[in-house]
């Protein structure tokens, strides 16, 4: 029960996690799991079923980009997703969004609804 | 080689474009190289990467619209490509099975002057009741009704009475290309003392009588 919803909520802000952690610099789709999962204590697992269309739709919309490296020697080609300008922009709006839903969330969870 | 044909099994159960099945195929691969040159083996990357199945099916909940309607447009034009090609396969199969016929040329399967002398030969050896050496010239079925019984019941339909033959009157001849095999036809009149008829024979690559009719 409880992880349906955890799901959901994780869900809702994976696009805000992704575009965090590709604003320094760019990163393939391996680095992104495992720096995900490694940053946020094991709280976020993402699989490539979950990632992929994430990065798919943010690079429709214009927030990231991506390109092929050229392989050195035996390494195989990655796909690196780097953040535009525009994401750039939209980041700080997502943030600002999410700072509102998590500052009113945790007000009414602790303002004292009875229960 | 494994990595391969794991990936291969996700992205053949993918909802999407085929360029974008290439891209995550691609992908896919380059993650689990990357996993497998950072020390995991290649059953603890399957295992956290899940099911052919189910990483397909996560991949699916969340594909963009336009690839979902991709994949509906391909799969519709898949369905329609399958059935035109049934129908064509049908087609070619129907044009095999019948009977196309045209006009008898001297061509590879027969010439005109042979056909003709082999039906007049016929009818000679029916005039003379020569049945024996009518049925080695004869295959097919045709062989068990060239009997004095049956002829006889199939002149008598005609006319009780005809009387010596005569002579040869015209002759239409046709090529018939039936399942691959070319048959060809002639219709030609006989005339003897007491009534004129029409025999309609056909033979086969071999100049060898397949049917026989007559009127």
């Amino acid at each position: 029960m409880t992880e349906k919803y955890e799901r959901q909520m994780k869900k809702g802000i994976l696009d805000l996690l992704v575009l965090k952690l590709l604003n320094r610099q760019p990163k393939y789709g391996y680095q992104l799991i495992s720096e995900l999962r490694d940053q946020s204590d094991g709280i976020f697992v993402l699989k490539e079923g979950t990632l992929y269309p994430i990065l798919y739709r943010l690079e429709d919309d214009g927030l990231i980009e991506s390109r092929w490296s050229e392989p050195e020697g035996k390494q195989v080609p990655r796909k690196y997703y780097a953040m535009t300008e525009k994401g750039k922009t939209a980041l700080g709006e997502i943030r600002q969004v999410w700072e509102q839903i998590a500052f009113g969330v945790a007000k009414f969870l602790d303002g004292g609804e009875a229960e | 080689m494994i990595a391969e044909k794991y990936v291969g099994k996700i992205v053949r159960k993918l909802k999407c474009s085929r360029k974008r099945q290439v891209e995550i195929r691609r992908q896919l691969l380059s993650d689990i190289e990357a996993e497998l040159e950072s020390g995991e083996t290649f059953e603890i990357v399957m295992e956290r990467m899940g099911t052919p199945t189910n990483v397909a099916q996560e991949f699916n909940q969340d594909m963009p619209e336009e690839e979902k309607r991709c994949f509906v447009r391909r799969r519709r034009l898949k369905f329609i490509g399958v059935l035109l090609a049934v129908l064509f396969l049908a087609g070619v199969l129907l044009y095999w099975f019948f009977p196309k016929a045209g006009a008898l040329t001297d061509g590879k399967n027969f010439r005109q002057s042979d056909v003709e002398a082999m039906a007049q030969n016929v009818i000679r050896l029916l005039n003379e009741n020569d049945l024996d050496t009518l049925r080695q010239e004869a295959t097919g079925l045709i062989v068990d009704y060239l009997t004095s019984e049956k002829l006889d019941e199939a002149r008598s339909t005609v006319a009780q009475e005809w009387g010596d033959f005569q002579k040869f009157g015209r002759s239409y001849m046709s090529e018939i290309v039936q399942q691959g095999k070319a048959y060809a036809a002639i219709e030609l009149t006989a005339q003897y003392e007491h009534v004129m008829v029409t025999y309609t024979l056909s033979f086969d690559e071999e100049m060898r009588l397949c049917a026989l009719y007559m009127k």
